[in-house]
């Protein structure tokens, strides 16, 4: 009990210190920068934290905190989904749309099909085990988060760029095919039927999933309607975000797809959108701090083939981040062409690969889950050091920063 | 009517997933976190219908509790409510803030003589008028058959002190709802906080009293007396430490106050139990600081010592909503009905002739200090609710007279559900007949 009081004062604290101190405009050394201002240093907060060092955040107070872990994996989930209004989204140009799409199915698919047999040759477990774990390998690496862009747009006061605007948006939109994965690997985990018919029992629980999503959107918006007050809006996102995602965790599905599920019904039903989006976004950055340090606790490196699997998890993220680039890349039949190697300008992983490593733990207790985490999360790390230098040489070539 | 459908759809939900999953698969993780969310929006609706109706959004919250807990419909577990502890604490610390904050040195002063002769004429009036009516009606508790003299007197003093007993919890949340400022709520704080002190101290004197008598031989336990005014004088320099730590951070960082509030106060409010556990457990020395009586001082003295009362009350009460839902919601869940069904005849007597008692008691003492007669006639509504206090004294009770203490502890919750349920809502009736609470429209 002492272990989660003080875990939690000290959560407050960093997320506190977190807040004011990341992604703000501080100048420092680009080295530095890269390291600091990303977030990233807070997976190494954790990993602090955890048993690996200190032992504060240990495994039994990591269970006592999952109210606040679900909390914010939820957070990150509504706020993803809140995004996703559809009405915006179709503002930019058609061709954008498929070409994210493509660049993330592709890099899904280049991850997961050898992750597959990369994990069935050197880890012990059940089929099922290594099928999901694979697939969250895919998800995770289908996703781009927008720091590396941010950082850069920042630098060089970038505005009305034609590439860093579709990588911008690649990077608003493409972790959705990885959460639809996420939400149906959590599915293969169910053995029972819903309805009483044995075929296609994963499907049968996907629907469910779709269904709680859009159920609770349809809730919140019912909730945060016309007379909802200013301080009234805290209980309702609260409440509905840690009720989602306590279902979801009583069903074995997933809070954060749910979640996001929610969000996208309330982005594209008239109501209080924007009122709940600047709530969410007040709280963004804390509960993303908090699940970077919740991430680095429950951190086990394992077997040293984990930290071999991780090498060619981001050998093969790279391979796919830059074939899914070149297929996008040909997909865009009209208009501004973007230079070739555009998914290199995609390889930050962030927030979204974090919170959804962290649903699968969550969800997965099998021998692998370790070794996913491990990749993951050093994947992360290794991904915000090198996406800024990688970005830029792709704006370079196509011209639109000359530094 | 959206609200009553939202918290039909919830509660509906809520009983879809805790009836039709099997309780191995909602495991304690999954309990927690759909329980907190649950509590957090039945009750909140509860509360806002039943705010339609002219009832204190306070007592939805707590009848949410109760109808959806464990000893009612038990869509919340009694499990779940043991691990929502940490959420708990954290709420009643940040509540205790509050209602130190709310104690304003310049009002209580000119308030003194309303709150001495409240509480003077309070607590005499109650406590000898419950433990008259208590030895009177003594043939209605079953567990004093064939018990001694001794202990019927015992349980009589016990259950006066029990009656004298408030929750300024409750009161300082009724209070925020109503965003009641005026003399008359200075007064009601102020002494209700003082009785909370003072509770305590009769409380410890009257099981030490009685402890003597049922043991024949024993000696009087001076030592368990000075004890408590020992532990209520550190508890009170440990919230005057903590104010301190936290006008020292506004004065010189100030950003998310309220964060670094909560943390401070949730820190010292654990390191002081973790600090009885220790010395009870090296020294056999039992000495507890009590964590309401440190937060209040520490509210205290932010709002009076510091310079620095307003920003932090302003936020503050920014963020009390939520935390008066989720508190009084698990509070509610907590209460255990069932005794109510047990022990309802003595439970609902002892409370009539309370509130007759609390009514006069307050009469008098408002009459005696020259208050308008408003405030006479509504003082005595202003003081019936009683909580967490209370709650704790009655764990003790089991353990110091393991004889009948358990029977007499089921008594005591029963009254005190009643007195949770009737007491918001005679609040709230005195804070608007007065004129000092504020409607929502007024806003």
């Amino acid at each position: 009990m002492l272990k989660v009081t003080v875990g939690v004062a000290l959560l407050l604290v960093i997320a506190l210190i977190g807040q004011r101190g990341t992604f703000t405009h501080l100048r420092l050394p680009v080295g530095a920068r890269l390291v600091y201002l990303t977030g990233s240093e807070f997976i190494l907060v954790g990993v602090a934290l955890g048993d690996a060092l200190i032992g504060l955040l240990d495994a039994g107070t990591l269970r006592s905190l999952t109210p606040l872990l679900s909390l914010g994996l939820g957070f990150v989930g509504l706020i993803f989904g809140i995004q996703l209004e559809l009405r915006k989204i179709l503002r930019f140009p058609a061709r954008y749309l498929p070409m994210a799409t493509i660049q993330a199915v592709a890099t899904l698919l280049v991850v997961s099909v050898p992750c597959y047999f990369i994990l069935k040759e050197w880890f012990v477990d059940d089929e099922l085990a290594i099928r999901v774990a694979s697939l969250i390998l895919g998800a995770t690496a289908a996703c781009t988060a927008q720091t590396a862009l941010a950082l850069i747009g920042r630098e060089f006061g970038l505005r009305g760029a034609p590439v860093m605007d579709l990588l911008r948006y690649i990077s608003s939109v493409d972790a959705a095919v990885g959460l639809v994965v996420l939400a149906f690997a959590s599915c293969l985990l169910h053995a029972q039927p819903v309805i009483g018919v044995d075929a296609g029992v994963p499907f049968q629980w996907f629907v469910v999933s779709l269904g709680i999503g859009t159920a609770m959107g349809f809730l919140l918006h019912l909730l945060t309607g016309v007379r909802c007050r200013e301080q009234e809006l805290p209980i309702f996102v609260v409440g509905m975000v840690t009720f989602s995602s306590g279902i979801a965790l009583a069903l074995d599905l997933s809070p954060l797809f749910i979640n996001t599920m929610m969000g996208l019904t309330v982005a594209n039903l008239p109501g209080s959108r924007n009122r709940i989006f600047n709530f969410l976004a007040r709280l963004e950055r804390p509960f993303y701090i908090l699940l970077l340090v919740l991430a680095g606790s429950i951190w086990r490196p394992g077997s040293p083939w984990a930290l071999l699997l991780a090498a060619f998890y981001l050998g093969l993220r790279t391979l796919g981040k830059f074939g899914g680039g070149q297929l996008a890349v040909r997909a865009a039949a009209s208009g501004t062409r973007p230079p070739p190697g555009l998914g290199l300008g995609l390889l930050s992983q962030g927030g979204m690969a974090v919170a959804m490593v962290m649903n699968y733990h969550q969800l997965s207790s099998a021998p692998v889950t370790a070794a996913v985490v491990t990749t993951v999360l050093l994947a992360v790390i290794c991904n915000e050091l090198i996406s800024p230098s990688m970005a830029k040489r792709v704006l370079r070539t196509a011209g639109e920063i000359t530094a | 009517m959206t609200r009553i459908l939202g918290l039909v759809i919830v509660v509906l939900s809520m009983a879809w997933v805790v009836f039709t999953v099997s309780d191995a698969r909602v495991d304690a993780d999954a309990g927690s976190t759909m329980t907190f969310g649950f509590l957090l929006l039945a009750a909140y609706l509860a509360g806002d219908v039943l705010s339609r109706l002219g009832l204190p959004k306070l007592t939805g919250y707590i009848l949410a509790g109760i109808v959806f807990g464990p000893h009612a419909l038990q869509l919340v577990g009694a499990d779940t409510v043991r691990e929502l502890k940490l959420i708990d604490d954290l709420a009643l610390t940040f509540i205790a803030l509050a209602a130190g904050g709310e104690l304003r040195l310049a009002a209580l002063r000119r308030r003194r003589s309303s709150i001495a002769l409240t509480v003077a004429f309070l607590t005499t009036i109650v406590f000898l008028g419950i433990a008259a009516f208590t030895w009177a009606a003594r043939p209605l508790l079953p567990f004093l058959d064939g018990r001694s003299a001794a202990d019927a007197m015992i349980v009589a003093a016990l259950l006066a002190v029990f009656a004298a007993a408030r929750s300024p919890s409750s009161a300082i949340a009724i209070i925020h709802e109503c965003r009641s400022r005026g003399p008359f709520t200075e007064m009601v704080l102020g002494a209700t906080v003082v009785m909370d002190v003072l509770v305590i101290f009769v409380f410890a004197a009257v099981v030490s009293v009685g402890a003597a008598l049922v043991v024949p031989g024993d000696p009087v336990d001076f030592q368990f007396i000075s004890t408590i005014g020992v532990e209520l004088a550190g508890s009170i320099l440990a919230g005057a430490l903590l104010g301190w730590v936290v006008s020292l951070y506004i004065r010189h960082v100030g950003a998310e106050l309220l964060v670094f509030t909560l943390a401070a106060a949730f820190l010292v409010t654990f390191c002081s139990r973790q600090f009885a556990l220790l010395l009870d457990h090296i020294y056999s020395i039992s000495f507890h600081l009590e964590p309401m009586l440190i937060c209040v001082t520490a509210g205290f003295w932010v709002q009076n010592f510091s310079g620095s009362g307003r920003p932090f009350m302003e936020q503050i009460e920014r963020s009390s909503l939520p935390i008066y839902v989720i508190f009084f919601a698990l509070t509610g869940a907590a209460l255990d009905i069932v005794a109510l069904r047990d022990t309802w005849l003595v439970a609902v007597l002892v409370a009539a002739v309370r509130f007759a008692l609390i009514w006069v008691g307050a009469y008098l003492g408002a009459t005696a200090a020259g208050d308008p007669p408003a405030f006479r006639r509504m003082a005595g509504l202003s003081f019936v609710t009683q909580a967490g206090v209370s709650l704790g004294l009655a764990g003790i009770v089991v353990h110091r007279f393991p004889d009948w203490g358990a029977a007499l502890a089921t008594t005591i919750v029963a009254i005190i559900a009643l007195n949770q349920i009737v007491g918001p809502i005679a609040f709230k009736y005195a804070l608007q007949a007065v004129g000092e609470a504020r409607s929502i429209r007024d806003r």
